[in-house]
Order: C-alpha cells, then structure tokens, then sequence
C-alpha cells in the first residue's frame, strides 16, 4: 500500500471505511451512556456501571462457570448443525428429486418460530444439556442446509462435464470441483449457523434450563435486577460478536486462497 | 486406419416420449484420419453438440457406432479431450494450475507435470501469466487455458464444441490462426464445431455440412487449400468460391432449422 510508512492514525483517517467500522460501537457506547442519563442508572444502567456487575459477577464466581457451560452448548449444537446440515445440504442439492422433494419442507420449517417447538424438545431430550444442544443444533441446521443446497445446485454443468471429459472419479470431483465452488457459500452457511445455533441455546436457556448463562438472565429478569441484565446482555453481545468476527476472517482468508473476491456472497 | 471411426450413428432424445422423442442425429457415417482438421457446420439445432457428446463419450448413441483406434467409446476416454464453447476454465484456479488439472487428476508428480504445464503455456501463447487468475484475463485467453488444459493431456484426438463461438470476430480469426500452428506443431487430430463457414473452411481440412434436425450429413467438402495457412487466406478466390458452395448448400437448411424452430 502506498501509504503504509505514515502511521496507523493517518492511515485511519484516509481510509473513511475502516474508520466509520470502529466509529459506529463507540457511537452506541455514547448513546447508550446518553440513554441512561435519560431514563436513570436504576433503569437502565450505563456502560460504566455494567462493567462494574461484570467485574462482581466474575469475582462472585457465576459468570465463568455458566459462560463455559452456554460456550460449550454453543460449540456442540453449532458443531452437529454444520456436519448434518452439510451433508443434507449437498445429498438434496446435487438431487433433482430430493431436492424438489424436500426443498418446500426445509423452507417452510425455516420460516416457522421454531420456539414452538421447544415443549416438544424438552419432552424428547429432557431438561439438562442434551436438550440445549439439540435446540441450537435445530436452529442452526436450517441456514446450513439452506445456503449448501443452493451453492451445489447453482455449479454450472460445465464444470462437471470438464470433470467428466477428465475422467475424473465422484471423490474427486466433489473435492476438487463442487468443494471449490461452494466453499464460499460454505463460510456464509457457517456464519449463519453459528449466530442462529446461538440464538437456539440462549432461547432454550431463558424458557427452560438447570444452567447456563441465559438461565441467570432470566432470573435477572424475574427480580428486576437491571445492572445483572446488562452485565449479562453485554457479555453475550460480545461473544456474538468475537463469533462473528472469526467467521469473517476465515471468510477474507478463504476468498484469497481460492480467489473469491470476484464473486463475493453476502 | 482411421482414428475415429463413426458408423451409422443415430441418437434419440426421450425415445419412450408420448411423440416417440425427438430425433437429433439420424445415421451419420464418416471417419476422421489421424492429424486430420475436421468440422462440422450445419444449421442451430442439428445435431452438432450432440454428435461432439457422443463422439466424447458423455452420451450414447441411441443406434450406430462410435470406435476411436477400432475401440468402440463408451464413456468419456483417455484419449480424447474436449474444449466447450462456454468458459469452462475454474475461476479459483490459476493459468498454471488450471492448464495442470487433468494431469493433477491423473496422479502425475508435481515437477513433471509442472514442466509440461510450462511447454503447453507456452505453446498456447500465454507465457507471462501462469500466475494469473481466469478474472484477470479476456476471453481469448480463457479460451486459450482451457485449450492449454486439454492439450496438456496429451489426447488423441481434441473435441471442439464452437470454441471461439463467444469472441468477437479479430480474436476468433487470431485463435484460428494460432490453433492450427498449435495443430501442425503437435500433429494433433482435431474434431472441430461451428457455425461459422469461413471458420470452417480457414481452419479445416475437411468439412462436414449437415441438414437441419434430424441432423444428417448433406455434403463432405475437401478444403484443398495449401497450408500452412494465415488469416489473410480468407481474402483467396479459391477461398470464397469454398465458402460459397458451403453456404449455398447451408442457406436451405438454414431456412429449414429457422421455419422448425418457429413452428415449435
């Protein structure tokens, strides 16, 4: 870059994007601090004060461990939407009739609020982490499937019959054409699961749980403890975001190894 | 011996269809020589592509066979390579890596099929951008790595499916004129579609004119035009008078393939 022997702030203020990026939290860290001296600190506590029942609930000792255990929900859940939904999302979108089949069922599934289904969930997997996880994992699946099924069925027929002119074996042409082709759409798919798996688990966790740190919110929110809700709001809205930001790293790595940036998605 | 042998092959589409299917190549008999320029031109809808796929072993014929050295095809073969007219280079792949694909696919060691990668860059006139991606470059140079992609196989005869079909008419010339170098340097058999007659007659040794659907053969034309040949050989008598008698025999068929296809 021509102008990388100036410094960071120079180049901050030539680059408006990047800098509009890191203006827009402290935007809403002011307007969040400005909104409590509107209504008062007893209603909605300010940053400041947030950061002080973070800092207690840390010390008090129930952050960490529920934090964990909702990290760990998350992780599983996220981990069997992404394999499930992969593998049923390349199985329906590189069949015709699997996917004309199945393909109004998956949206429609989609569409539902799936938190009416939960009582169902909770009869099936019981109250505990089995449950959690098969909720988010529920949540997660339907974007997974989704973005894949498309992706595979979007590859343009040329690319297999180059692939069959090649002689090439079914391995090798899902790894070497389908997996090429898709595999941007793939980290949008993830992205997605992730954000949605997340949802899943904390909606399990506010309804119905024995643990977790959507449990605490809830009980947060039965007393009226504003300072303990917004220390656990923004707990959460942080791992959303650092989620968020992961996937969009691997994303920009991705585009580059495999030159995407041509044709970029979302 | 003929390389490519094609022996009254007829192909039906949906032949358990209510209206008995839809006919598209009705017994079409020629051979191909080895290190023979062949093409074929006809009329939209005659049958060309669906030859070109048979004879490629991506279909089968519905009667007639397809023997390529006395073997008869069956599915796609080592020794032929096919070159379409859309843009089939991967876009994730570079000049270098999308030219050594097949031969990646193959199992061929990396320092070796790097160095044949090279040559066929080379020989295809794209030196200076192995390290380019498709996006990077025009649509003759596409074109020119998916040619460099096949040839690197090293086939025994090459498929072209109108391969210059969606360039604009300097690079179409251009790429004809580079592709038959290409052919004479590495005596290559070639099996060559188009619509275009000056094509046709620039590039072939022969030329198969087809009806329209069913697609038959309606007349086999020796191009006798000494080689090696440049573009400005268009601009011959002896050229034109070619083409002329191609196009007078295609104008009817042409009208044929139009009133058919406004029927439909």
């Amino acid at each position: 870059m021509a102008t990388s022997t100036s410094s960071p702030v120079h180049r901050l203020v030539d680059d408006p994007v990047t800098l509009g990026r890191l203006l827009v939290p402290v935007a809403i860290v002011v307007g969040w601090e400005l909104l409590t001296l509107l209504l008062g600190a007893d209603l909605l506590p300010g940053p400041v004060q947030t950061l002080g029942a973070i800092q207690a609930g840390v010390k008090s000792g129930w952050v960490v461990p529920n934090l964990v255990n909702t990290l760990l929900t998350i992780a599983m859940g996220f981990a069997i939407a992404a394999v499930a939904g992969f593998v049923v999302g390349v199985a329906l979108g590189s069949s015709e009739t699997g996917y004309q089949f199945f393909e109004p069922f998956v949206l429609n599934t989609y569409a539902i609020p799936k938190i009416v289904l939960f009582p169902i969930f909770l009869f099936i997997f019981k109250l505990g982490m089995d449950q959690k996880v098969a909720f988010g994992a529920f949540h997660g699946f339907f974007p997974m499937v989704i973005i894949t099924m498309t992706a595979v069925r979007e590859l343009p027929d040329i690319y297999l019959d180059v692939g069959r002119s090649l002689g090439l074996s079914r391995l090798q042409t899902a790894r070497h054409i389908v997996l090429p082709y898709i595999i941007v759409h793939l980290v949008v798919a993830l992205r997605f699961a992730f954000s949605l798996t997340f949802l899943g688990v904390i909606l399990a966790e506010l309804f119905a749980a024995k643990s977790g740190i959507g449990l605490y919110l809830r009980n947060a929110m039965s007393v009226f403890n504003t300072q303990r809700i917004m220390a656990i709001v923004t707990i959460l809205m942080v791992v959303a975001f650092l989620g968020n930001l992961a996937f969009y790293a691997v994303q920009l790595y991705l585009e580059d190894r495999w030159n995407l940036s041509a044709e970029k998605v979302v | 011996m003929a390389t490519l042998e094609i022996d009254g092959v007829t192909k039906v589409y949906n032949p358990d269809g209510p209206d008995g299917g839809v006919e598209a190549v009705s017994d079409v008999s020629f051979d191909v020589e080895k290190g023979q320029f062949l093409s074929i031109v006809g009329p939209t809808g005659c049958g060309k592509s669906t030859l070109l796929k048979m004879v490629a072993g991506l279909i089968r014929p519905t009667t007639g066979t397809i023997r390529l050295d006395g073997v008869a095809v069956t599915e796609p073969a080592d020794e032929v390579g096919i070159v379409f007219q859309e843009d089939s280079t991967f876009p994730w792949r570079t000049t270098l890596r999308n030219v050594e694909f097949g031969l990646e696919m193959r199992g061929v060691d990396r320092a070796e099929r790097r160095e044949r990668s090279r040559e066929i860059i080379d020989l295809v006139g794209l030196s200076g951008f192995e390290d380019a991606y498709p996006n990077e470059l025009s649509g003759g140079m596409r074109q020119r790595v998916a040619i460099g992609r096949t040839l690197a196989m090293n086939p025994e005869i090459m498929l072209m499916d109108e391969p210059f079909g969606a360039l604009d008419e300097q690079t179409r010339l251009i790429l004809g004129e580079e592709l038959l170098r290409i052919c004479r340097e590495t005596e290559q058999t070639t099996f060559f579609i188009t619509h275009s007659i000056t094509e046709a007659v620039h590039l072939s040794d022969r030329v198969l004119v087809m009806s329209a659907r069913p697609g038959r053969i309606k007349r086999i034309v020796d191009v006798d035009l000494e080689r090696p040949r440049k573009a400005d050989v268009v601009t011959t008598d002896r050229f034109n008078r070619i083409v002329d008698q191609i196009w007078d025999d295609l104008r009817e068929e042409a009208e044929k393939g139009l009133e058919a296809s406004h029927r439909r």
